[in-house]
């Protein structure tokens, strides 16, 4: 490229052939100037030979008559040679002569090497006469020797320059010229625009012309790749471009930060969404303000360690009371490089929390619901399971009345009402929820006193029981509390809330506005509950019931019309058990159907009996509300009476007065359906519930039965009296015949008699009796009465 | 008849020649030189040795170079002519210590001499040998 790399070259070139040349030439003069001095002497001894074979003769002959002054010619001509030192010539007798050169005695030794003969008779070439030494002359043999040597060294120097300089003309010719022409080509050449590099002028052939050609081949190359990579970048550039508006413009936050959180890159969407300033530079991830500033740093960590991408949702702090939830999914890009992609979820999180404050809150009181109150206390027992507490739950009475009379809305104040009542009798650490319908449960922890649970439910109840306006009337509620402790009654929070709910049943069945604390007692009674309630259902059929039956009679004439008949349990174990106690065991388990059905085909067989000896009476069965409509269908009504041959007019149904407050629609339906079948229909202990005139409108009814607890406390001068009275007339006047329950002693059968009241029933007559001791009147005058439906005494 | 005189002629020639190169080394019968080996005999001719062993002094006599006993004396002893021992002599003459054997004249001028001196030696043909002489060396073959 450049002159001074050209002579560069050059002086190299030159200067490695010359000092090559030296080297190799001074070994090889070495070499040859020691073969030359072998040489030298070993022909300078050829010579001496050839000498002493000139005079081998003549020296025979000497030393065979031992004649000194022939071996002293001898030995004279010998040193005419100048390579003679000294010779000397013995015969076997004696020495016959000895000269040296310039008069200086001939030595043997010095460095050369002395030339010895034996020397042999001149007519027998067998016996030895003498013999003859010849000492060169080192020096001159020396001088010989160098003067080869330098002649040698003279021709080899000068073969080595004439070599040197053929060389360097070569080089320069054959290599530096070309090259350095193929350089000054090479540096003008312009490959982008598709110019050939031209060979030096004669080398087109040689190695110049290959090399011309790779170079040609490699800038084609070069410049191909150079094109490439041009569209290339083009393209990416295309391809940033329309990424990085993408990147900026996308709505979600995008980052790419390092493993320790560092930001690397962001968009506007990412400042936006964390509140950073337009361009952040030099932030780290981590530190914006989290609310947990450890998380993202261990979404990083884990993102890298794993080598997989993960989201969470982060809590940011923004601002005081300014919080905002993002979605962070994180991608690692590299070993310790990572990308997320930031979105704003919290609305979506804020409702989310609403949805679950929603699920555990009973939205009509704000109190917590009882999902939210057993996940709480749950937990509760599982963190502090040695903290004790008390559970209360508080059942409200009478609310269902309320809200059946005056409508959900209504209901629903009075519970709102009622739920901050008992928030007002409570510490601020004690807990309230709904469990759900009129009944609530309060904690109160840390107390372990009875005394103390009593005085705290005994306040809930007496604030609950406050009289309060409903549509500017005073309305009062009552209110029952059962309670239970932990954890002596119970380890976990269903069996709390089962005990305090007996608890609470006991405190109702005892008249309620109580607060009854658990006991075990009250297990054993529900175990005592459950254990009847097994024996009921196979007490049929193991003939263990019997129907009792109680005479009604006309009060007129004191004669049996008829009788109500009443179910008795004989028990194995228990002995006679009472209606009240099994009845509604049997309504709840759903054995009533099988009983109801039993008492029909009882009582349809007493009165085929009756009527077979000749009675004709009217028998009464008590119908519960669980058997209407399904549990005794007309068709199973009309059926037994078919089987045993009696008239559906000789059997009465009785219902309760709550039996027409229940599905009105279907229990209708039910009282139209056996009352075209001729059946008659009674309503039972008339006058204890909400009895209502309506009803007796609404329903077909044949008969009304006063409760026995009017006919109890009627005096002649009573309120009861009064309305007995009241209730008779009414009937009378709406054609429905009375039958007075309960008539206990004269006095009340003489009244009942005298304001009009056709029939009645009680122990002043007859007690329930089986039918074997029924009463029954003499055949004679028993009357036969034909029509029906009304009971008309004979 | 020819043909066989021809014959007895070239035997007779092969005898005679035979006969002629049957030469002796003498001395007076009563010399006392003793039995010569053949060096002995070419070291007192040819100028070695003048001298026996024993002391006594010898004096060789040669017969005349051109003389065919002296040419078949030379020539049996050392394989060399006349001409040949002459140039040995004419190299060793000129220095002035040695001498070649005196020369005779003929066979009985050196029978003569060798009778008159008892330190001589010299060489005859077998047949001119006689009582008075003594065969100190013979030659072995032509």
């Amino acid at each position: 490229m450049n002159p001074l790399w050209r002579r560069s070259l050059l002086f190299r070139t030159v200067s490695s052939i010359v000092s090559i040349s030296l080297i190799v030439g001074g070994l090889i003069m070495l070499v040859l100037s020691s073969i030359v001095a072998h040489q030298g002497e070993r022909d300078a001894y050829g010579r001496l030979n050839e000498l002493l074979d000139t005079v081998e003769s003549t020296v025979r002959i000497a030393c065979f008559v031992g004649n000194e002054e022939l071996a002293k010619e001898v030995a004279n001509g010998l040193l005419k040679n100048r390579e003679v030192s000294a010779v000397s010539i013995h015969s076997d007798q004696a020495e016959l002569a000895r000269l040296a050169r310039n008069g200086r005695p001939a030595k043997n030794g010095n460095s050369a090497q002395p030339l010895e003969r034996r020397v042999y008779s001149p007519f027998d070439t067998t016996s030895v006469v003498g013999r003859i030494q010849l000492i060169p002359d080192i020096a001159v043999i020396d001088t010989q020797v160098k003067s080869a040597q330098q002649h040698m060294a003279i021709q080899m120097g000068l073969l080595i320059i004439a070599v040197g300089i053929a060389l360097t003309l070569t080089v320069l010719r054959q290599v530096i010229r070309p090259v350095n022409r193929l350089s000054r080509r090479l540096a003008s050449l312009d490959a982008a625009s598709g110019e050939r590099l031209k060979p030096p002028d004669g080398h087109e052939a040689n190695v110049f012309g290959t090399l011309t050609q790779d170079i040609n081949t490699l800038s084609g190359r070069l410049v191909a790749t150079i094109e490439a990579e041009k569209t290339l970048r083009a393209q990416h550039e295309i391809d940033e471009l329309k990424y990085r508006s993408i990147f900026d413009n996308a709505e979600s936050g995008i980052f790419i930060a390092g493993k320790d959180g560092e930001c690397t890159s962001c968009n506007r969407s990412f400042a936006r969404l964390t509140g950073l300033p337009g361009n952040p530079q030099q932030i780290n991830l981590c530190r914006l303000g989290w609310q947990d500033d450890k998380q993202l740093a261990e979404m990083i960590a884990t993102c890298l360690a794993q080598r997989r991408g993960l989201a969470e949702d982060l809590e940011l702090n923004l601002a005081p009371a300014s919080q905002r939830w993002l979605h962070v999914a994180l991608t690692p890009i590299s070993d310790d490089t990572v990308q997320g992609i930031v979105s704003d979820i919290t609305a979506r999180k804020m409702s989310e929390m609403n949805a679950q404050r929603m699920a555990i809150t009973d939205p009509l009181t704000g109190l917590p619901n009882r999902q939210g109150f057993e996940n709480r206390w749950s937990c509760e027992i599982a963190d502090h399971p040695d903290r004790p507490f008390a559970l209360l739950i508080i059942n409200l009475e009478g609310f269902k009345q309320i809200n059946d009379a005056l409508g959900f809305p209504v209901g629903d104040k009075v519970l709102t009402g009622m739920g901050a009542r008992i928030v007002t009798c409570i510490k601020a650490d004690d807990t309230v929820a709904r469990l759900g319908g009129d009944e609530f449960v309060v904690i109160l922890p840390e107390i372990t006193k009875d005394s103390a649970i009593e005085k705290v439910s005994q306040r809930i109840v007496a604030k609950l029981c406050e009289t309060f306006l409903i549509d500017g009337q005073d309305a009062s509620l009552g209110a029952s509390i059962g309670a239970a402790r932990y954890p002596r009654d119970g380890a976990d929070l269903p069996t709390l809330l089962r005990n305090a709910e007996l608890a609470l049943a006991q405190a109702r069945s005892s008249g309620g506005r109580t607060c009854r604390l658990f006991d075990q007692q009250m297990i054993h009674a529900i175990e005592h509950r459950h254990q009847l309630g097994r024996d009921l259902r196979h007490a049929a059929e193991r003939g263990e019931l019997r129907l009792f039956y109680q005479p009604i009679v006309r009060l007129g004439t004191q004669e049996i019309t008829g009788a109500e008949s009443l179910i008795r349990w004989q028990h194995p174990g228990h002995g006679m058990i009472p209606p009240d106690s099994f009845i509604p065991l049997a309504e709840e388990t759903g054995v009533i159907d099988q009983i109801g059905l039993w008492c029909l085909d009882t009582a349809c067989a007493q009165l085929a009996q009756w009527q077979a000896e000749g009675y004709d009476f009217r028998l009464t069965i008590n119908v519960s509300a669980r058997q209407i409509p399904d549990g005794l269908p007309p068709q199973a009504l009309i059926d037994a009476t078919g089987r045993h041959g009696i008239s559906p007019a000789k059997l009465g149904l009785e219902i309760t007065e709550s039996v027409l407050m229940g599905d009105s629609e279907s229990v209708h339906a039910w009282l139209e359906a056996v009352r075209k079948l001729g059946f008659s229909t009674y309503l039972d202990d008339f006058g204890t519930g909400y009895s209502s005139l309506s009803y007796l409108k609404r329903f077909p009814i044949d008969t009304i039965k006063i409760d026995k607890a009017f006919i109890r406390d009627m005096t002649a001068t009573s309120n009861d009296r009064v309305m007995v009275e009241a209730v008779v007339m009414m009937a009378e006047s709406l054609s429905l015949t009375v039958v007075a329950e309960g008539i206990e002693n004269p006095d009340q059968f003489d009244i009942l008699n005298r304001m009009g009241c056709t029939f009645g029933q009680g122990y002043h007559i007859s007690r329930p009796v089986p039918p074997e001791q029924f009463p029954l009147p003499a055949k004679a005058t028993a009357p036969v009465i034909a029509e029906a439906p009304a009971i008309v005494a004979a | 008849m020819l043909r066989r005189v021809l014959t007895c002629l070239a035997l007779f020639a092969c005898c005679t020649m035979l006969q002629a190169a049957d030469i002796v080394v003498v001395v007076r019968s009563d010399s006392e030189i003793g039995i010569l080996e053949r060096s002995d005999v070419i070291n007192i001719f040819l100028g070695r040795f003048r001298k026996l062993q024993s002391g006594g002094h010898v004096e060789p006599l040669d017969l005349p170079a051109h003389s065919s006993e002296c040419e078949h004396f030379y020539q049996r002893l050392i394989g060399k002519t006349p001409a040949e021992i002459n140039a040995y002599w004419a190299r060793l003459l000129f220095t002035g210590r040695v001498f070649p054997p005196r020369a005779m004249d003929s066979q009985e001028r050196l029978l003569d001499t060798l009778l008159g001196n008892p330190r001589a030696i010299g060489y005859l043909e077998r047949d001119k040998v006689d009582r008075r002489l003594r065969i100190v060396y013979e030659m072995s073959g032509p």
